[in-house]
């Protein structure tokens, strides 16, 4: 069976330290400015508690990828795996993807003049290696699954916060923070 | 928020007057038999605005030099089909030009460059309007560009036709312009009913300066000086494409994305 892989982010680990992002940068050294995977705070209007939440995100290599669909330069293929690779040599940093793309992920790179994202780093997982940022990842909050054998019940795609678009089909799955609770003192 | 492109501005805006003034072309020959005084200098102008537009372009391009790729992804890619599109249209509007130095240009000539206008800009259309900004993921980049056809095509046009036979011309640009000052009210505060992507999009409009300064220069006072003069007088094309250059840079700057609202509730 064919592989399908994905970002888990367990956002009740997520305690916002953005190694996973750091990790990316040491990876890949992008140029000032330009992050492949960001750590978002969740607002309090969705997580109203002392606490606070994180969605550490990157490409979500999507099912049906409106970067790859929308590049005139078909620039952007799709692996069997699943990931959705950019291909820089073939860019002509018409800076469409984006526009596509609904959850921000490529950037345009103001030195190389191309667009660039996250490419789950294909080459790690090839040679059977974590993706950089999921290897950093200090509490295992950030996990790569393969969501052909991905049972977990409580992982939903569409956690609010994130653009609910079900017909474009984002790979990341989330499990929610857990709610606080009180602990009381019999008296 | 975007930043500025004043490539993809002129872009957009001249390749959209040269189709609305191709159109005007077409429309006046089949509709009044009345064609412009000077067939050759139309024509020429309209190949004169597709080319500074689509060499405007190439400055927005980060390698341009490999711009042939960008008719690779024909199947799927909204923008390749628009350049493929314009491309046509290109071509016709050269066999145009061409059959204008020669004597009158044919009917069933006019009739194609106008429909593959249309087309370039239905594709122009769909392009604009990406997954990734839901305020304009629908039909409207069309309606608008169609709009600025009409206007600024119309504004274009009346160089090349006499004052007594302005009255085609002066009624599709006050139309257009009648309908683009309802629509470009309307729709920034429809937008306002929106999920909290496309309502943030329509405070951005409501609250910017190009926006009104669109509205104003681009709209408003032409239609009173066209409501004036009964005709469209020769300084109003080069207002109302300043105009439709801050309503376009509003159009391109305001639009937020999906991705700006991560993290908080859509």
């Amino acid at each position: 069976m064919s592989k399908r892989y994905a970002f888990h982010v367990n956002m009740a680990l997520c305690i916002g330290c953005d190694t996973c992002a750091m990790a990316c940068k040491n990876q890949y050294h992008q140029e000032a400015g330009i992050v492949w995977r960001k750590v978002y705070p969740v607002s309090e209007a969705i997580y109203p508690h002392r606490d606070r939440a994180w969605m550490s995100l990157a490409c979500n290599h999507c099912d049906n990828p409106p970067c790859l669909e929308g590049c005139p330069a078909s620039a952007y293929t799709k692996r069997d795996d699943g990931v959705v690779v950019h291909h820089p040599d073939l860019c002509i940093g018409c800076q469409q993807c984006l526009h596509t793309c609904p959850f921000g992920v490529p950037q345009y790179n103001p030195h190389t003049k191309k667009a660039e994202k996250c490419s789950l780093c294909w080459e790690r997982l090839d040679a059977g290696l974590q993706p950089a940022c999921v290897q950093g990842c200090p509490t295992g909050a950030l996990t790569l699954v393969d969501l052909e054998t991905f049972d977990d019940p409580s992982a939903i795609q569409f956690p609010p916060g994130f653009p609910h678009l079900p017909e474009v089909g984002p790979s990341t799955r989330f499990t929610l923070p857990e709610q606080p609770k009180i602990v009381r003192r019999e008296s | 928020m975007e930043t500025l492109s004043l490539p993809l501005i002129l872009f957009t805006l001249l390749t959209q007057a040269a189709v609305g003034v191709a159109v005007l072309a077409a429309v006046r020959q089949w509709q009044t038999a009345d064609g412009p005084q000077r067939p050759t200098a139309e024509w020429g102008t309209i190949a004169g605005l597709l080319v500074a537009g689509v060499l405007a372009s190439f400055f927005h391009l980060g390698h341009p030099e490999l711009v042939w790729r960008i008719l690779t992804n024909v199947g799927s890619a909204w923008l390749s089909r628009e350049i493929l599109a314009f491309i046509v249209f290109g071509a016709l509007v050269a066999l145009a030009l061409w059959s204008a130095l020669r004597g009158p240009v044919s009917g069933w000539l006019l009739k194609s460059v106008a429909v593959v206008g249309v087309v370039a800009l239905a594709m122009m259309g769909m392009t604009y309007a990406p997954t990734g900004q839901p305020a304009i993921n629908n039909i409207w980049p069309f309606v608008f560009f169609m709009l600025t056809a009409a206007t600024v095509g119309s504004a274009v046009a009346s160089f090349f036709t006499p004052a007594k036979h302005q009255g085609l011309l002066t009624w599709v640009f006050s139309t257009g312009a009648l309908i683009s000052l309802v629509i470009y009210l309307a729709v920034p505060c429809v937008w306002l009913s929106g999920d909290a992507v496309v309502a943030a999009t329509g405070r951005a409009f409501l609250s910017s300066p190009l926006y009104w300064l669109y509205i104003v220069i681009g709209l408003v006072v032409p239609l009173i000086a066209v409501a004036r003069t009964r005709r469209i007088p020769g300084w109003l094309p080069v207002l109302v494409l300043f105009g439709e250059f801050f309503g376009r840079a509003a159009f391109f700057m305001l639009m937020l994305t999906s991705g700006s609202n991560i993290g908080n509730l859509y």
